[in-house]
């Protein structure tokens, strides 16, 4: 195997014409072995990731439903109901309100709890984990719990703010509340991740710097932590972002269980949409339109994930 | 710049004592280095010196000022850290420029793009980016001011560190290892180019270094420490010549000193080396005898002590010979001979030794030095006196 690797330049000097049909023959029996090895898996991501997405691809361009036996090609018409539905626009602009509460909401109380909780000399253990809960409980089951939390006759939250003067309504009930309350929940849930996150890039910020700092006369907290601190957490916070943007992208169960979508589409997300469509209203082909406009979302967050974070905040 | 005391500091971690009663005074615009083995405490008290660490007890003093209750960032020192600690995410500009963005500007006129705004900042910061600029002229890294610490080579990130310490005017420099981190080469020349800087500044300088070669070379004096204790401080000849204490002898030197076991001889106070008489009369405690290389005659037909050539190492300008004493296998001495000796084509072959009394040190059972001179004021061959 080792004649593979010769240099060009090497080979030139040595080869003959029958010496070269040699080594080209012995380069195409190295490829195909190398390409034998690679077919299961190739297989596999085929059958498993391309195939289902083409699928789906090619599915929104027909007029197929779910359960018909036949199907007809229809070209964009699906995309075109697409941009005459209201609903879509009214999912599209709550997913942005969604993610763009839920990012920098769960961002920077992450950040908050880890400073935090790194500054402890005791029980930093006990307050990771607490913090942690909500990131390995399954969200359909604490949302079931937050129904009941917020549920206008019993509920522990509603009686409480009644206390306080505030009427007793179940907020996820009212048009103008209900979507704030989802990204106060969608924040409680990823807050615990981000916050591990931040701690392990806090972790790894040597402790020398903040030294040097103190030498070179910057001594308050706020100092330290502009200084070194936030520019040092730069790629984990470019990671918590894109991380953070892709899941609430995907919020589904809470909206699910809580509001399907209500009142009023107040709710109303792009994968709930995509769910009602392709499987209360068996519109399949509609439903596959409307996740390619989702792929196409997450695509350009893994573009700008791959860009940045592989090229602009790595400092070593 | 400062004096710096340091008095009685004790210094506990846990239940392991790293510092006990430590004393010196650093003199106005002094070099002094701190040498030891690893585990010295050394480190320690250049950390309590700059305020990163504190005392248990005892006092700091810089010039007439008790700094125990201040914090590092006001006690006016610079440090250069054996891991440099530049900062990654700015360029070696912004890093020169951060002790003194720290002193000149305050929290808003620091901030990123108002802060240009404000009133009083444009000055200050013209004042800095041209002390910015003289300190890396001085330094030689004028050409890498946009670069961040990541695309530098160790000896210019090292020369990055030096002049975020220089830029300012401050009481003492503080240098943690500062060397250790680079190639054998750079190492030397770094050396020269600190010792250059320190002669120009003519600030004080404590200089903390395992190597006894750094601190030979740099130093006005020398501070050696051994198990949390100053055992000797001295300028290098004083350090080399005269230790008070045989860990001293072995630290200080390269190659090693050679130690040797020795019985006193009642009537005369002679030093009996291996069954001969040595030439050396010694304080009646003396148990062994410390002999430089340099001090050790090696010669192939006569001398004190017979032996084996076991090894030889030609370094160019000279030869290391070590031989293996016939009367006492458990001791291999090494003696420097000179220029194209041609020793290591007799490895293997017999060889014998002889010293210069004169440069022989005593050392008692505890390891303390004790009085010894040559017994003859001539250069001896031990035998002939032993007779005589």
């Amino acid at each position: 195997m080792a004649d593979i690797t010769l240099s060009p330049d090497r080979l030139q000097r040595t080869q003959t014409p029958a010496t070269r049909r040699r080594a080209s023959l012995r380069n195409f029996k190295a490829q195909g072995l190398a390409w034998m090895l690679a077919l299961p898996a190739l297989f596999l991501m085929a059958m498993l990731l391309l195939g289902p997405l083409l699928a789906v691809v090619v599915l929104s361009f027909t007029d197929y439903s779910l359960g018909n036996a036949s199907l007809d090609w229809r070209g964009l018409d699906n995309y075109q109901a697409m941009l005459g539905d209201d609903i879509f626009y009214k999912s599209i602009s709550n997913t942005l309100v969604y993610v763009g509460i839920v990012v920098p909401g769960s961002l920077l109380l992450g950040l908050g709890a880890a400073l935090l909780i790194e500054s402890l000399t005791r029980g930093k253990a006990f307050w990771r984990a607490v913090y942690f809960l909500p990131v390995m409980a399954t969200l359909i089951a604490m949302a079931i719990v937050w129904e009941f939390m917020m549920s206008a006759r019993f509920g522990i939250i509603p009686q409480t703010l009644a206390l306080l003067g505030f009427p007793a309504k179940n907020w996820l009930q009212e048009t103008a509340t209900a979507l704030p309350v989802l990204c106060i929940i969608g924040i409680w849930q990823s807050l615990g991740f981000n916050m591990v996150l931040f701690m392990a890039g806090l972790s790894g910020i040597p402790r020398t710097l903040y030294e040097a700092l103190e030498l070179d006369g910057g001594s308050s907290a706020w100092t330290r932590f502009w200084t070194i601190t936030w520019p040092m957490l730069a790629p984990v916070t470019m990671f918590v972002v894109i991380i953070t943007a892709i899941r609430s992208f995907q919020v589904f169960d809470t909206v699910h269980v809580l509001t399907k979508g209500g009142p009023n589409n107040a709710t109303m997300v792009l994968i709930y949409q995509i769910y009602q469509e392709g499987f209360d209203f068996f519109r399949s082909s509609y439903a596959a339109a409307l996740t390619v406009v989702f792929l196409v979302f997450i695509f350009i967050l893994t573009v700008i994930k791959a860009r940045t974070i592989e090229n602009k905040v790595h400092y070593s | 710049m400062a004096e710096v005391q340091i008095r009685n500091v004790s210094k506990r971690f846990g239940t392991t004592t790293v510092l006990e009663n430590a004393s010196l005074t650093i003199s106005k615009g002094e070099f002094v280095s701190l040498i030891g083995p690893s585990g010295c405490g050394k480190s320690t008290l250049l950390r309590i010196i700059s305020g990163l660490e504190v005392q248990d007890t005892g006092q700091i003093v810089i010039g007439d000022r008790t700094v125990d209750d201040l914090r590092p960032s006001a006690r006016n020192l610079a440090m250069v850290f054996q891991s440099y600690a530049l900062y990654p995410h700015l360029n070696v500009a912004s890093n020169i420029a951060m002790p003194l963005r720290m002193q000149r500007l305050n929290g808003f006129q620091r901030l990123p793009v108002i802060g240009r705004f404000l009133p009083g900042s444009a000055t200050a910061n013209d004042g800095i980016a041209r002390q910015v600029r003289d300190a890396a002229e001085m330094l030689d890294i004028s050409h890498l001011l946009e670069r961040k610490p990541g695309q530098l080579s160790g000896g210019q990130r090292q020369r990055v560190a030096v002049g975020r310490a220089l830029v300012r005017d401050p009481a003492a420099f503080l240098l943690d290892e500062p060397l250790s981190n680079l190639d054998a080469k750079l190492r030397v020349h770094m050396r020269t180019e600190i010792a250059q800087l320190h002669r120009r500044l003519k600030a004080t300088f404590i200089y903390v270094t395992h190597d006894q070669v750094e601190a030979m070379t740099m130093s006005d004096r020398i501070a050696v420490m051994m198990d949390g204790d100053i055992i000797q401080v001295g300028t290098p000849d004083e350090v080399y010549d005269q230790p008070v204490d045989i860990r001293v002898a072995e630290f200080i030197g390269s190659p090693k000193i050679n130690v040797v076991p020795v019985d006193i001889e009642a009537a005369r106070g002679m030093a009996v080396l291996a069954g001969a008489a040595s030439g050396v009369v010694t304080d009646p405690s003396a148990v062994s005898l410390g002999i430089r290389p340099e001090a050790i005659t090696v010669s192939s037909s006569s001398g004190l002590a017979a032996g084996i050539v076991e090894h030889a190492e030609n370094l160019g300008s000279e030869e290391y010979v070590q031989v293996r004493l016939d009367a006492l296998p458990e001791i291999v001495i090494t003696a420097r001979a000179g220029h194209g000796t041609g020793w290591t084509r007799r490895i293997g072959s017999a060889a014998h030794v002889s010293f210069d009394g004169n440069r022989a040190l005593a050392f008692d059972s505890a390891g303390r030095r004790v009085a010894c001179r040559a017994y003859a004021p001539r250069h001896v061959g031990g035998k002939a006196v032993a007779n005589g």
